[in-house]
């Protein structure tokens, strides 16, 4: 009996080891073939003075669901690899203000070290070649041009940094899809029950991530990392041709702590109820007056019209508005108002967030960079690119997966000095209103995202896109809900006009679109109080809706 | 007595066809696409639009499964068959005679879930049915418009957009099973591809397995209903090397059938991987081409199809001209019928319902075309050099008003014949062909001729025959102008013996070899060619061995 469980047991360490092991076959790989490739490049052109490889090993599983009825369940794994080479000095390489010639690549999803050896070995040669051609252009570039306004050099070094997350259990992460599966068949059927509606869905994703990076300065890192994000998502048709999406977002770090299921039921029926109103809800006009942005809407417009100003590598580009170059010690926001952008949290006022991380994607470690304290700008968000009066990485190199890394966002947290609720910040609204002699302010209760404008051709603007916005009335009429309206405006001027806020935090989890690609970011803040707002309307179809009825709703069809 | 077994006979095959065209109904696919289009037909309208005359769906509900084989690993992630069901919406609006069908476009596949669902399925085809109706309206009414600004042939314009048929209510039965033994199929892909791994400086080769498996649904408001069944199955190995100078070397090995167990055995496959690995070897060591050839060419295999595809695949088929005046230089066919095109012992026949030839299955077999028309079993396309026909769909031109049933896609309009044959009237034994060869090239005085084995760009298999000795050696660097009819009317002669070369959805019958008199071959001079690689190959340069760094002479310094 002793000798059966030893055998067992072995053959389970065995299994362990087995697996363990295939798992660190890509690691070493990487760092054996990433020495090999830079004595041997670096022998034909000495030009070459840093290399470094990252992997993104994903592994995903994906359900989506319509209506009540299963659309697809799948999953999937994928290896996808990045090399980088830079060529010239610290102070002058092949990457000066450009954001291209990258060469990424698909590794085997494999334990075999020669297959993997030959992916790396023809990517690599691609980067470098890239590198070469985009080093002699800048070269030239820099002779025929006057000096650039910042000097700052193209590198820098960083601390060395060795960490490995354990192997990863696939098995055991593996989610129940059929379970996630039969929920997504009753989130949705809720949707079905309303007539008005022409979509109802909701989708579910659980991703696995196992990200490996080593460069020529020794740094060797394996991070894991997990996130499920799921989705419900309404569609419905005005009248008058105007699509109206409602969509929410939930995340955690495991499928486990998604909200139960009647509090996502409660959201559904809630969207649909919604969605009916807004059918019905007339188009707003252009207005300009008082609102109020709840917390996930002052996230949105934090992050967008603040947060893609703080990145510092666009101080470097002379096409770039860089609204804050030169702004250090200066005051940018009321000074109840702070700022910072966090990668080490995992939740924000008891909300997990998706901008978590542990190392960036420059192997550089996350850290909390205090970007505005009491409404006094003190840091950019900085990768290893320098700029002029800021050195030194803080760990904001970001990319999607293959992408080269830029100054990106992570976890923005706005905190206000306040007490007010958010019930005093509408009698503030409704006073403010009464003061311009409005008949109504604005309350923006939650967006889809945004978008903002940051070169110098065309003006420095940003756009908030709202989903669910009310007007709130002054002479205490119910708050009526109203349609096509979007929030715009120019930064600076709309900063001055943040007038007070709650002491409440919501927040806004999204993926975020900008140079290097799509990444997970959150953006929580409590709800701001703004004495002028501009909107606009919104774009919107004129297709009219559906000539006939939905199927199921069809009574002549039934007849 | 035997009037009534005749009787009794037919009243049976009436019955069955009855009792086949009521299942047919009752099939969940039919009946949901036949109600919704029925909805659509009646009702779909919207106030001083057009009608919809027409409406066609196609759903095809597919399995398939991809295996991938590297050097002994397998490198697919999902292993499991995948299943897909789509899609499409054809609707027209005016009449037969006007609707400008040959000029519509109709977009995309949609998906459609997994799970089979009445009303989910329907919703989906409301929708796209409804979107179909509006993009159709809008282009009918534009094209009308564009007939205000152009003046048009009468002819031209006498002619009907769309053909009338009688509509065909015919179940051919369901899909196929896909029945890949995986486990199976994996070992073989593993041992295969490791054939590879015996000539390390093949750095990229792979052996590949692709099942696919369909049933397609046709409904109409025509009165089409039908479902037939499709698919094939395709082995796929290839190699390439890359030599010194940037010379790429390649070769390949592609069988495609009907069903997986039609694929040629274990045994035959390893003989061809091994074949590509040596005619790779062989590829690299060739001998380069020098000056210019023109003479009679032997081309042999798959060249022979390669030849008969490059010039009849795509151009025996009727082209109606956009009134808008796109597409006007391409070869009108029609106004060449009655001449001759290629050598007078040269017939080209469209066989579209030749189900087997040689005891081997034809993917290019079909008893009806993607518009719901029943090809007649032969159509002879040229005869004795003389072009006698074209193929074609539904779109009437001149000479050729009525759909032969080539139309072979549910999107847009493709033709294509399913099964094409190349008949020689002048033909001799295989064993023969060689002689005959060079025979020809010492009547002409030429001291050399050639044999081509595979045209294909890169992965192309020329050989050189000294006519005094008999010596063959294969070349590399060099270019055979494109074959095209004109071309074949220097055909000399052709085997006896006949091949198929089948793929996705078209076969080829063509004589083993023919030969081909003034075919041109050329130096192929590259100005441009790719670096090679500079670090050394990793197969070559284990971690074990020492590595070697490229000769100090290659080093370049930078300033």
């Amino acid at each position: 009996m002793i000798n059966a469980t030893r055998t067992l047991l072995l053959i389970a360490c065995c299994m362990i080891f087995t697996k363990t092991e295939a798992q660190d076959i890509l690691s070493k790989t990487l760092k054996d073939e990433l020495q090999r490739e830079f004595k041997q490049l670096k022998a034909a052109d000495s030009g070459i003075y840093y290399m470094s490889y990252r992997v993104d090993d994903i592994t995903s599983y994906r359900v989506s669901s319509s209506f009540g009825v299963i659309h697809s369940i799948d999953s999937g794994r994928t290896r996808i690899f990045t090399p980088s080479v830079r060529v010239g000095t610290y102070q002058f390489d092949n990457t000066h203000n450009i954001q291209y010639g990258g060469a990424p690549g698909s590794l085997p999803v494999v334990d075999n070290a020669d297959l993997l050896r030959l992916s790396i070995w023809k990517s690599t040669d691609a980067a470098y070649k890239n590198a070469a051609q985009l080093y002699e252009q800048l070269l030239t570039n820099k002779k025929v041009r006057v000096a650039e306004e910042d000097t700052a050099a193209d590198f820098s070094y960083a601390k060395r940094e060795i960490h490995f997350d354990p192997p990863l259990n696939y098995a055991s992460l593996k989610p129940d899809l059929e379970r996630v599966a039969d929920l997504l068949k009753i989130y949705t059927a809720v949707f079905k029950q309303n007539p008005d509606l022409l979509t109802g869905g909701a989708n579910f994703e659980f991703k696995i991530t196992r990200k490996y990076f080593v460069d020529t300065d020794g740094t060797e890192i394996i991070e894991n990392a997990t996130g499920t994000w799921q989705s419900i998502y309404g569609n419905g048709k005005a009248d008058d041709g105007m699509e109206l999406p409602l969509y929410k977002l939930y995340f955690a770090y495991t499928p486990a702590g998604l909200p139960p299921t009647d509090s996502v039921l409660a959201d559904i029926k809630q969207m649909s109820a919604k969605l009916s109103l807004l059918r019905k809800a007339p188009v707003a006009d252009p207005f300009v007056g008082p609102a109020i942005l709840s917390g996930r809407a002052a996230g949105v417009f934090f992050h967008e019209i603040f947060g893609h100003r703080l990145e510092g590598k666009r101080m470097k580009n002379e096409f770039d508005g860089q609204t804050f170059k030169n702004k250090i010690g200066t005051v940018v926001l009321p000074d109840f108002l702070s700022i910072t952008m966090d990668p080490t949290l995992k939740k924000v006022a008891g909300n997990e967030v998706t901008g978590f991380y542990k190392f960036d994607d420059e192997g550089v470690a996350a850290q909390k960079v205090n970007v505005v304290e009491q409404g006094i700008l003190r840091n950019f968000l900085m990768t290893r690119t320098p700029i002029n009066g800021v050195s030194g990485s803080n760990g904001h190199a970001r990319t999607a997966p293959g992408g080269i890394p830029e100054s990106r966002q992570s976890n923005l947290v706005v905190t206000g000095k306040s007490d007010k609720s958010f019930d005093e910040l509408r009698k503030l609204l409704i006073a403010e209103c009464k003061k311009q002699n409005k008949e109504y302010g604005y309350l923006f209760q939650d967006v889809q995202g945004g978008f903002t404008t940051v070169g110098r051709t065309t003006p420095n603007a940003f756009n908030v896109l709202p989903t669910e916005v009310y007007k709130v009335y002054t002479d205490g009429r119910p708050d009526e809900m109203v349609r096509g309206v979007d929030l715009i405006g120019t930064p600076l001027s709309m900063f001055r006009h943040i007038a007070a806020c709650s002491n409440e935090m919501e927040t806004f989890n999204g993926m975020c679109g900008s140079g290097s690609g799509w990444v997970p970011v959150s953006a929580s803040s409590p709800a701001i109080f703004v004495d002028v707002i501009e909107t606009q309307k919104k774009s919107k179809s004129s297709e009219r809706p559906p000539v006939l009825p939905r199927p199921d709703l069809d009574k002549e069809a039934e007849k | 007595m035997k009037t009534k077994i005749f009787f009794l006979f037919l009243l049976a095959a009436f019955t069955n066809t009855l009792l086949f065209g009521q299942d047919l109904k009752n099939n969940f696919y039919v009946k949901l696409l036949g109600e919704e289009l029925q909805r659509n037909i009646k009702r779909l309208h919207l106030p001083e639009l057009e009608k919809p005359f027409l409406i066609t769906y196609h759903l095809r509900s597919q399995q398939g499964l991809g295996l991938s084989g590297e050097r002994g690993e397998i490198t697919t992630v999902n292993k499991i068959p995948s299943a897909n069901k789509s899609v499409s919406v054809k609707l027209r609006v005016g009449d037969y005679h006007r609707n400008f069908d040959y000029m519509i476009y109709d977009g995309f596949m949609v998906n459609l879930p997994d799970e089979d669902d009445v009303d989910e399925y329907k919703r989906l085809l409301w929708l796209e049915t409804d979107k179909a109706y509006k993009n159709n309206s809008r282009q009918f009414s534009s094209f009308m418009a564009s007939l205000k600004r152009v003046n048009v042939d009468e002819k031209e314009l006498a002619l009907d957009d769309l053909s009338r048929i009688t509509p065909v209510m015919k179940d051919l039965g369901a899909a196929e099973p896909i029945g890949v033994d995986i486990k199976k199929w994996e070992q073989q892909l593993r041992q295969l591809s490791a054939l590879f791994n015996q000539n390390p400086n093949i750095t990229t080769s792979y052996c590949r397995l692709t099942v696919n498996s369909w049933e397609d649904y046709m409904v109409s408001s025509e009165g089409t209903v039908v479902r037939k069944p499709g698919g094939y199955a395709s082995f796929t190995a290839y190699g390439a090397v890359s030599d010194k100078q940037g010379n790429n070397f390649n070769s390949n090995y592609e069988v495609t059938v009907k069903n997986i167990d039609e694929l040629p055995s274990y045994a035959a496959l390893e003989a061809e991987v091994s074949a590509i690995i040596k005619k790779i070897e062989e590829k690299e060591k060739a001998t380069p081409f020098e000056g210019s050839y023109m003479g009679p060419v032997l081309f042999t295999g798959n060249a022979v199809s390669d030849v008969v595809n490059q010039c009849f695949g795509n151009t025996l088929q009727t082209r109606r001209k956009s009134i808008l005046g796109y597409g006007g230089n391409e070869t009108n066919y029609e106004e060449k019928l009655g001449q001759k095109l290629v050598s007078s012992d040269l017939s080209v026949i469209a066989l579209p319902t030749l189900k087997t030839f040689n005891g081997k299955r034809l993917t290019g077999y079909y008893a009806i075309d993607e518009e719901g028309v029943e090809p007649a079993d032969s159509l002879v396309l040229i005869k004795d050099g003389i072009l006698k026909a074209l193929i074609n769909g539904r779109t009437p031109t001149r000479k050729f008003p009525r759909s032969q049933g080539f139309s072979r896609s549910a999107m847009g309009r493709y033709y294509n014949a399913g099964v094409l044959q190349l008949r020689a009237a002048r033909t001799i034994s295989n064993d023969s062909m060689y002689a005959r060869l060079l025979r020809l090239a010492k009547e002409e005085g030429l001291p050399s001729a050639y044999i081509v084995k595979a045209v294909s760009a890169g992965g192309g298999e020329v050989y050189k025959i000294d006519v005094a000795t008999g010596t063959i050696e294969m070349m590399k660097e060099y270019k055979i102008t494109p074959l095209n009819q004109r071309s074949l009317r220097r055909f000399v002669v052709a085997s006896n013996e006949m091949q198929v070369k089948n793929s996705t959805n078209f076969s080829i019958l063509a004589p083993q070899s023919i030969i081909v008199n003034e075919v041109e071959i050329e130096k192929n001079e590259m100005t441009t060619k790719p670096k090679p690689i500079i670090v050394s190959n990793p197969l070559l340069d284990k971690p074990a061995q020492k590595t070697t760094a490229p000769k100090k002479s290659a080093t370049k310094k930078r300033k």
